[in-house]
């Protein structure tokens, strides 16, 4: 055996040892990830997508609730609030009429 | 999902890149969960699901797989230093330190890189991880033949990237 081979061993030697050091502490770190697993494992979907859905579903609900109190900030409030006075100002006994109205 | 987490991660974690881990393992576990009515209970779940794992581990470096230029100047300066600590160790520790070092992992991956998909699941399972060629070739659904050939040609080229590299520090006088 030659020097090159010798040396092209020890190296392909401490490659392979390498290869197996760390898998164990891989395993164990991954596992941290499970509950994502989980979810992604009932609903057949990748990674990617589940973390696509995710984000689409926060933003679409913070929209919407930016949007509910735009409307009530603005003019929609003001309208429903001055309807909202009205009603508790009529007595009781017209309500029932006002309604029909 | 849980009684097998162990043995599915133990099977990707050190095929496919660190940060491609968690993807494949969820690909695999949905693969099982697609393909649960194809199940015959003729093998050993345990098993069934290795295949699908090793296969799921296959197909990412077939569509990820970029044949990169054989450039030893892409080796850092770190790796180098590796080598060479490495091959001038006289003792058993001295090589035992080595082969725990973040660089030893690193260099091997960049060896791999040099393999296409098929080599590099045929050494990775065979060379790496001691699986006898008949078990290799029920995993990845070849003909014990066919992971021999790729297996040959796996090391080969491995063992040809490594001599080119020591020559090339001879000349170079490291």
């Amino acid at each position: 055996m030659n020097h090159y081979e010798e040396q092209i061993n020890k190296i392909e030697n401490a490659l392979i040892q390498a290869y197996n050091a760390d898998s164990e502490l891989l395993v164990n770190n991954l596992w941290q990830t499970k509950t994502m697993l989980e979810i992604n494992f009932i609903t057949g979907q990748n990674a990617s997508q589940v973390l696509f859905l995710d984000r689409f579903l926060w933003l679409t609900a913070t929209l919407l609730i930016v949007a509910v109190l735009v409307s009530f900030i603005g003019g929609g409030f003001n309208a429903d609030y001055e309807v909202l006075l009205a009603l508790l100002n009529e007595p009781l006994s017209s309500l029932s009429t006002n309604f029909l109205v | 999902m849980q009684r097998y987490s162990k043995l599915v991660s133990g099977l990707v974690a050190n095929k496919v890149p660190m940060g491609n881990i968690e993807e494949v393992l969820q690909e695999v576990f949905v693969q099982a969960f697609k393909s649960l009515d194809k199940y015959k209970a003729q093998a050993p779940f345990k098993h069934w699901l290795s295949v699908i794992a090793v296969r799921c581990c296959h197909n990412f470096w077939r569509e990820n797989y970029r044949r990169p230029e054989a450039h030893f100047s892409l080796i850092s300066d770190e790796h180098e230093r590796w080598l060479e600590d490495l091959l001038a160790g006289q003792s058993e520790e001295d090589f035992k330190m080595q082969t725990q070092k973040s660089e030893a992992k690193e260099f091997l991956n960049w060896i791999l890189e040099h393999l296409t998909p098929d080599d590099r699941m045929a050494l990775s399972l065979v060379h790496l991880e001691n699986y006898s060629v008949k078990e290799a070739a029920a995993l990845l659904n070849w003909s014990e033949s066919k992971v021999k050939v790729r297996m040959h040609r796996a090391r080969l080229e491995m063992r040809t990237l490594l001599h080119n590299l020591i020559a090339q520090k001879k000349v170079a006088g490291l």
